[in-house]
Order: C-alpha cells, then sequence, then structure tokens
C-alpha cells in the first residue's frame, strides 16, 4: 500500500516536472533573417550609400556590419546555401532551372531545385522546438514537394519563382509561367489581394505569422525574403517620385561620392581605388542630360523601392519592440547578390515568335519613361547603376568577381558583441547563416533522413565570433568557392583567383593562363592582375579550385553558358528605356565595337575549342 | 538592347505632335479652339494645319454672329478652309507659342435683304475669298515652364497649366458692303482668354485624360458700313470645355462644349435682333499618322439648345509638325 502511495507520489512529481517543462518559456532567441533582392554593396546610408535607410542604419549602429560577406552571383544559388549550410552544387541548384547544361542534367546537385538529400535550417529549427515563419520569395522549386511548407516552414506566404510583379497583377518574369505562383500556408493561391504590394504584404505575413504564434511560447526563426529592389522596379504611386530628378548627375559622379563616404564610414580602406569604369559603358559627361535623367529616374524608382523596404524592416522591429521580443532576436540582414546589370525583360522576350516574346508584349511591354515604376512595366536598372550600386567593387550579379557576390550583412541582437564595429577582418559566407542558427539554438544538423546520408554543412558558424572570441570564423587556410554559368572563383585570405567568361576574362581557353590573381586587402577592386608575380600563390588556389570542383559536386560543363552566349550575354551599353532618347550615334559606335570585339572573341573561341560550332 | 533613333524620335514627336496636331486658336470663329490645344510642345517647334469645316445654319429666330453665318431667319452654308502656321517660342522662361493664321472658302445663305426685319424679302446671298487673317499669342502662367530641349521634354509632367491667351484679327479679309454675308468682317477684333489643362493619368500615351476649360471674352471694334449703316457689337463671352482621353497610343477622343452668349448687336445706336446664345455639344477623334502629322475628325451640333436654331459643324483637320534638332536626329540614322 505504502508502496503503491510512494509509486503514485512519484509518478505525480513526474508529470508535474513535466507539464512545468512543457509550459515554461523557450529562452532560445527568435532569429529573424531578412534578406533584400538585388540590392547593391553600397546602397545602404550605413554602407556609404545615399540612399535613406534608417531601420538598418539603426541595425547597423546598434549591431555589427560586416564588410567581406559573400552570397553566390544570383538568388536562387544563394537560398539554396542559406537555407542549407551547402554549396549550391550539393543543394540542387548546380545551375538554374532553365540553364543546365546538357552534360549536366541529371547529375545530382543539378536538379534546379532545392533537393530533398539536403535538409534546410528551418527544418531543423521545427524539429528543435522553433516556429517557422516565411514570407516573401522561394525561388527553390514549385512542386508541392518541393515548396516551403514541405521544406521546414509551419507558415508561409510565398512567391514562388524568381521575379514578379511587385503589385497584384503577378505576371512572373518567366514566360511558361505567366501568373507567378503563390503559396499560403503550402496551399496555392491564385488571386492576390487587389492592393497588393509585395513588400508591404510581406511585412504584414511575417507580422502575423508572428503575432499568431505567440500563444505557443516557442521561440520562432523568420525567413523574410524580400522581392525589393529587384526587378520590375515598380513602387506605390506615392513613392515614384520621390527621386525623379535627384540622378541627373549620372552614375560617374554617384559613385565617387559613394567611395568618398565608404572610406569616411571605414567600408572601405582609405589607400585603396575603386572599380575602373567597365569598358562598354560611357562616361557620363559624353551623354546629353536627357539621358542622364532618364536612366536616373530608374534608379530613383530603385532607390525607392529600397527605402519602403526600410521603412517595412522598421515597422517589423517596432511590432517586435511592442511585444517585447526585439531584445531576444537575433536580427541578420543581408541581400542575396549584387545589384542587376542585364535587362530581364530583354532576355525574357527572347525574339520574335517565342513565347517569352509573347509573354513580355502582353504583359511588359509598356516602357515609356513617365509609366516606369507603374503596373505593365518592367524596368531595370542597367549596368551603369548596377555597377555604381556595386561601389566600389567590379561588376555585378551574375558575376563572381566582387560586384556579384560581396553583399551587405548587419548583425544583432542578443549575445551579440561589440555592437556599432564594423567588421574588415571577418571573411563569411552565406553557407555560414544556417550552422550559426543552428548552434545558437542549439540544435543539431541531422546526419540522416530516411535512411539517406545528409550532405554535412559547409559553412560555418559564427557564434563565437558573435560573441567576441574571435573575429573571423576562418583562418588564413580557409577558402571559399563559386562557379556560376562557367565563371569561377576561389578566395584564400588576402588573395583571389578568378576565371571568368567573355568579355570579361577569358581571352582563349587556355585554362591555367586564364586564371587571374587579386589580393583584395589592397585591389579589392580586381583591378590588378597580379598572377606574373604570384605564380606560386595562383597555383596554390589553382589547387584549392580543384578541391572545390571535387568537395562540391562542380560539373565543369563543356557548355560554358557566358562564353557561348557571350554576345547576346553582354549587358545594354547604359541604361535606356525604350530606346529613348538619342545619343547621337554614340550607341551605334558602342554596338558596332562590341559586335567586332565578340565576333573576334567567338572566333577565337571556336578556335580554341577545335571548330566546335 | 543598343538605342535606336527612330524609336526615339517616335516617341520625341509623338510627344511634340500630340500638341502641335490642335494648336488652333480662334482662326475662325465658326470653330473652337480645340481639344488639347494648349498642350505644350518643345522650343522651336514648327506646325502647320489645314482644316476643311462645314458649317450649317438653320435659324427662324433673331439670334445674329455673321462670322459664325448665324442671321435672323436664315439657312446658311459656309464652307471653310483654315491654314495655320505655329511655333512654340520661349517668353520669359515660359512656354510660350505664336500663332498665324488665315481661312478663306464660300458661304451660301437665303436671308433677308434687311436681316434685322424678319418681313424684307429672302434673297440668296453668298460670299467667297479669305477672311481676316489672325495674329495669336499664348503663354502659359503656371505649370509649363519652357521645354527648351530634350531634357525639359523628359522631365515634363504636367498635372495643370494655366495659360492666357491673345489673338488680333486684321480686318483685310473679302468684305462687300451691300451684302450681309462676308467672309471679313470690316472691323478689328480680338480675343483674350485663359486656357486650364487638367491632366489625369500619367502624361504617356495610352494613359493621358485631360479637362480642358477655356473661358474667353471676344471684343469687337465697330463696323462702319454694313449695308450703310454702323453696326456694333457687345462682347462675347465664351466657355469652350473638353474631355480627351487616350483610346490608344495613336488615338485619342473628346468630348466638347462649346457655349457663346452676348453680342448684342446695334446698327446706328438701335438695338436690333436677340443677343447670341448658343450651346453647342459634340466629338472630335484624332489620330496620330506618323511621327510628324496628325488627321482630325470634329462633329459640334447645338441640338442640346434652342428651338430657333439649328446649327452644326463637320471639321476635317490635317497637321504637321516638325522640330529641326529631331529631324536632324533622324538624318544620323542614315550616317
Amino acid at each position: 500500500m505504502v508502496k503503491s502511495i510512494i509509486r503514485w507520489y512519484v509518478a505525480f512529481c513526474l508529470l508535474f516536472i513535466m507539464f512545468g517543462f512543457a509550459h515554461a518559456r523557450d529562452n532560445r532567441p527568435n532569429i529573424l533573417l531578412i534578406v533584400a533582392d538585388d540590392l547593391g554593396y553600397s546602397d545602404l546610408g550605413s554602407y556609404g550609400g545615399e540612399f535613406n535607410t534608417p531601420s538598418l542604419d539603426k541595425l547597423a549602429d546598434e549591431g555589427i556590419r560586416y564588410t567581406n560577406f559573400y552570397v553566390s552571383p544570383a538568388c536562387a544559388t544563394t537560398r539554396s546555401m542559406l537555407l542549407t549550410g551547402t554549396d549550391n552544387h550539393v543543394a540542387g541548384l548546380g545551375s538554374f532551372e532553365n540553364f543546365i547544361p546538357p552534360d549536366a542534367q541529371g547529375k545530382p546537385g543539378y536538379e534546379g531545385w532545392m533537393n530533398h538529400r539536403v535538409v534546410t535550417v528551418a527544418s531543423s529549427l521545427r524539429d528543435g522546438g522553433y516556429s517557422t515563419y516565411m514570407s516573401g520569395k522561394w525561388h527553390l522549386g514549385y512542386e508541392p514537394d518541393q515548396i516551403p511548407r514541405a521544406r521546414g516552414f509551419e507558415r508561409d506566404f510565398t512567391l514562388l519563382p524568381g521575379a514578379a510583379d511587385h503589385f497584384s497583377d503577378g505576371w512572373s518574369n518567366e514566360w511558361h509561367r505567366a501568373k507567378a505562383p503563390y503559396t499560403e500556408d503550402g496551399k496555392f493561391i491564385d488571386k492576390l489581394p487587389e492592393d497588393f504590394y509585395s513588400t508591404k504584404n510581406y511585412t504584414d505575413k511575417m507580422i502575423k505569422f508572428i503575432e499568431e504564434g505567440r500563444k505557443e511560447d516557442k521561440p520562432f526563426f523568420g525567413f523574410l525574403s524580400y522581392t525589393a529592389p529587384h526587378g520590375p522596379l515598380q513602387v506605390p504611386k506615392d513613392w515614384l517620385r520621390r527621386y525623379k530628378n535627384t540622378y541627373d548627375m549620372g552614375w560617374d559622379a554617384v559613385r565617387h561620392a559613394r567611395f568618398k563616404r565608404m572610406k569616411e564610414l571605414g567600408i572601405v580602406a582609405e589607400d585603396v581605388e575603386q572599380a575602373q569604369q567597365l569598358f562598354f559603358l560611357p562616361r557620363t559627361t559624353g551623354l546629353i542630360p536627357a539621358v542622364l535623367t532618364l536612366s536616373g529616374r530608374k534608379f530613383g524608382i530603385y532607390r525607392s523601392m529600397t527605402e519602403y523596404m526600410d521603412m517595412e524592416i522598421g515597422r517589423l522591429f517596432d511590432y517586435l519592440k511592442e511585444i517585447g521580443q526585439y531584445d531576444n532576436t537575433l536580427i541578420v540582414f543581408i541581400s542575396d547578390n549584387g545589384a542587376e546589370g542585364n535587362d530581364e525583360v530583354q532576355i525574357l522576350a527572347g525574339r520574335p515568335g517565342t513565347q517569352g516574346y509573347l509573354h513580355a508584349a502582353r504583359n511588359f511591354a509598356e516602357s515609356h519613361f513617365n509609366r516606369i515604376g507603374m503596373r505593365g512595366t518592367f524596368a531595370e536598372v542597367g549596368p551603369a547603376w548596377a555597377q555604381t550600386s556595386s561601389t566600389p567593387f567590379r561588376l555585378f550579379k551574375a558575376h563572381v568577381a566582387e560586384g556579384g557576390i560581396r553583399a551587405p550583412l548587419i548583425v544583432n541582437g542578443p549575445g551579440v558583441t561589440g555592437k556599432g564595429e564594423i567588421n574588415n577582418k571577418a571573411i563569411l559566407h552565406v553557407m555560414d547563416l544556417a550552422p550559426t542558427f543552428l548552434e545558437l539554438a542549439g540544435v543539431r544538423h541531422p546526419d540522416k533522413k530516411n535512411g539517406q546520408e545528409v550532405p554535412p554543412i559547409q559553412g560555418k558558424s559564427w557564434v563565437s565570433m558573435l560573441e567576441g572570441e574571435e573575429k573571423s570564423p576562418r583562418g588564413p587556410d580557409d577558402w571559399l568557392g563559386w562557379e556560376f554559368f562557367g565563371e569561377r572563383a576561389i578566395r584564400k585570405g588576402d588573395w583571389k583567383i578568378t576565371r571568368m567568361g567573355q568579355p570579361f576574362g577569358v581571352q582563349n581557353r587556355q585554362e591555367v593562363a586564364d586564371w587571374k590573381l587579386y589580393n583584395l586587402t589592397k585591389d579589392p577592386a580586381e583591378q590588378l592582375d597580379l598572377s606574373d608575380q604570384y605564380p606560386k600563390k595562383r597555383q596554390e588556389l589553382i589547387v584549392n579550385w580543384e578541391e572545390y570542383v571535387k568537395q562540391s559536386n562542380v560539373i565543369i560543363s563543356k557548355w560554358n553558358t557566358m562564353e557561348i552566349m557571350s554576345r547576346k550575354a553582354l549587358p545594354d551599353p547604359y541604361p535606356e528605356h525604350d530606346n529613348f532618347p538619342p545619343t547621337y550615334g554614340a550607341e551605334e559606335m558602342i554596338r558596332k565595337a562590341m559586335e567586332k570585339r565578340g565576333e573576334e572573341m567567338m572566333r577565337r573561341a571556336i578556335e580554341n575549342q577545335g571548330g566546335d560550332k | 538592347m543598343i538605342i535606336s533613333n527612330s524609336k526615339f524620335i517616335s516617341i520625341m514627336l509623338l510627344l511634340t505632335i500630340g500638341g502641335i496636331a490642335t494648336a488652333f486658336v480662334g482662326t475662325a470663329r465658326a470653330a473652337d479652339d480645340g481639344a488639347r490645344a494648349y498642350w505644350k510642345n518643345m522650343e522651336d517647334t514648327n506646325f502647320l494645319s489645314f482644316q476643311m469645316l462645314q458649317f450649317n445654319a438653320d435659324s427662324s429666330g433673331d439670334q445674329f454672329d455673321p462670322s459664325l453665318g448665324i442671321y435672323p431667319n436664315s439657312e446658311t452654308d459656309m464652307d471653310l478652309f483654315v491654314l495655320m502656321y505655329g511655333r512654340q517660342i520661349n517668353l520669359f522662361d515660359r512656354s510660350a507659342m505664336i500663332t498665324a493664321s488665315i481661312y478663306g472658302g464660300d458661304i451660301n445663305s437665303e436671308i433677308g435683304v434687311d436681316p434685322f426685319d424678319s418681313t424684307s424679302v429672302r434673297a440668296r446671298q453668298t460670299a467667297s475669298g479669305f477672311g481676316d487673317p489672325s495674329l495669336g499669342l499664348t503663354i502659359n502662367l503656371h505649370g509649363a515652364p519652357n521645354l527648351a530641349n530634350f531634357y525639359d521634354i523628359a522631365n515634363y509632367e504636367p498635372k495643370l497649366t494655366v495659360d492666357v491667351s491673345t489673338l488680333i484679327t486684321i480686318p483685310v479679309g473679302e468684305y462687300e458692303d451691300d451684302s450681309a454675308v462676308n467672309l471679313g468682317q470690316n472691323r478689328w477684333w480680338g480675343r483674350i482668354a485663359l486656357p486650364v489643362v487638367y491632366y489625369l493619368g500619367s502624361y504617356a500615351p495610352l494613359y493621358r485624360t485631360s479637362i480642358e476649360v477655356t473661358p474667353s471674352v471676344l471684343v469687337f471694334a465697330k463696323n462702319d458700313d454694313f449695308l450703310g449703316q454702323e453696326m456694333e457689337n457687345d462682347p462675347l463671352l465664351q466657355l469652350e470645355a473638353h474631355v480627351t482621353h487616350d483610346i490608344t497610343r495613336t488615338l485619342f477622343g473628346s468630348i466638347d462644349f462649346m457655349w457663346r452668349k452676348g453680342f448684342d448687336t446695334e446698327l446706328d445706336g438701335n438695338d436690333v435682333g436677340d443677343e447670341l446664345d448658343l450651346k453647342t455639344l459634340g466629338f472630335t477623334v484624332d489620330y496620330v499618322i506618323n511621327d510628324n502629322s496628325t488627321v482630325r475628325f470634329s462633329y459640334h451640333s447645338n441640338f442640346i439648345d434652342d428651338d430657333e436654331l439649328d446649327a452644326d459643324m463637320l471639321r476635317f483637320q490635317f497637321n504637321y509638325g516638325w522640330n529641326a534638332l529631331v529631324e536632324n536626329v533622324k538624318q544620323l540614322e542614315h550616317h
């Protein structure tokens, strides 16, 4: 009898303890990852830009800015890495869905969507007791087993493709899906609210998810994946003309002003130079004011989109403060790649007779300069302003030059020490986010999934760095690798090698000779090829490249897209819209020069491939 | 994408021609200024306008305005042409326009020998030849600084423009002092107007809508020899209004309204006839043919008012505009 009473007593106590644990507030930090889309390195005020971004600047002042943070040259590849901690060639984004080269098709890592071998940080955090929310762009798969709900997010409001009309029309930037598919809590939705504007609605949804999840007393992982300021350049009417004539002076002056401010802020060192203007872009002094004002108008809308996003981020921060969770939230802000320098509608439209052409004609044909930024238009800033956003670096999105792969990173939250600091030492990568979040949450990355081995995380946790125990998670022997449409790069310590396609690097197919070597500490703009002075260093990094290829499942295709498409892949000579206004023949001269150069390069490339046409 | 001059030129000229096509300021009082008459062009843009008008007035009352072909108890057919030249100029850094116009044609009227005596014998009277030439000047007061170059055009997104427009007509046209029906008026007359245009929608083809209101006052000197008598007229008050809208990128339509009131007549100091009180409603369609040219068709009638008068007007208009700089840009295409 006594034993029985004791047994019951012990059982009751255990139950009480378990019940108590179950209802204790989980004090692990919330994690909020905010990703801007195609935001250039130097756009934010806190990175030297003239944009008014008070919310993010305050975050930077209270947290830490990092100046050596790396991403992939494009969005989907970056996103696959940030969610899995593995290289994009492992995670299934070895190439984009529609660009997988013939000799990589069907190979693991080249699925074109985030494959099921990898496990997302959202899944791990969900299984580890976090509420997981996503709002915004996905671009990692369209099928029911590929969408956010299937990949670890309990709540979501998601744009599945890489870009879409920012308003309720919902036109996609893909011809085969004219209407962009969205999902909400795992269900496909076919209609957006009439007053939909991407940035506002994504913020609304994130706030809604957090608010509705509060009753669970669980920490949350929020992935707020904005589509701003990705094209099409579109912004609500009140914001449309805020910077109508602000950029009439053209890109040269803005680049120089930014570079000066970046030095003053300490974002770049005093003794470095910025990249020379890209060879195919004209000096602004040679252009008539009408060209400058109209190209500047696009950049003004891009700025408005960014500032609108900053305003919405501020709204989200205010909400977190209101519910008392701001100080318990690790906030990470990044951009997914460099600024966009290409014209997506031009690519989308293809040629007369194609589906893309018809889709563009139906939905994005309007290009009058007084309509840019409104519904039915698909303007982008073009290469001249993209290189401005990338100040001080060379090139922009879609390239492995620093302008394509270096991005702003701001971190603040509990446990972050050295607030207000600008960290120029740490060499960081977007793959580091997943292990950092997992360590903070005390959650393990699984070794196996459905009996299959899960690829190990390749990124490095920043927790020690954030706590001030070290300046960088990477030592002098650690390297980072990139391969994107045939362009290649390795960064190791101060050094970087690149091998880029026409017309930015490769002159022929002499593999070794095509690698260029830069010292990024002295020359972050990659202007001076040091291959001849430091052949051993270059060779050392080429060996690292070969390791990268093996380690990350990179397939070196003989179909090097950037080289094969070099002439077509050339960006516009400078931003303009619907060919207005004229430059009195200058553009024709550029076109002819580029054609001649392109033909010559193509001829040489074909010769070096043994006449393979 | 490489800039193509031809595309630029199209857009450039759409901007300029959009206004050119309609700039017609009081050249013949039989017609209105027209829709989009006060839209602005780049400085030094020239335009020529040729109009053919057919005007019919069938009156059983006592209203009188010879320039409109309205006589007491008459039937009048007017076949007129109007030729006008205009040029956009810079005046005090405001957008301004000068115009010169001449009209002519034929008037056939069955009218009383004494037009102010309804019992007088009716007879057919005709006139043909040229009317009085006019000179006009319009200057913007608000909303349209001078558009000196492509930069200004690129940044021009008007919301509300207010102009002042003046016109003077020189009495050198065909006039017979023994006929009530004439093309010329044998007197100076002038007009001052305050055109107001409110723009809705984007200032881009396909999206432009405007509400246009032009109140004006016309004043007339004495005609010292109208059928041997001295004729004086009170000022004529005029209110012209249009609601215009782009139907396609190269076609716009307009609903047109005109109200004319006043113009009391005295002959040798004695009041005769009724004052003019004429309201017309109509429509206009305007089509851009190419970079330089547009055509326009209008029909107006007073069917909303006045049982004693049936007046209507058909108008066909061809406009040609050019700007030397833009034409030179076109030439570069051939280099």
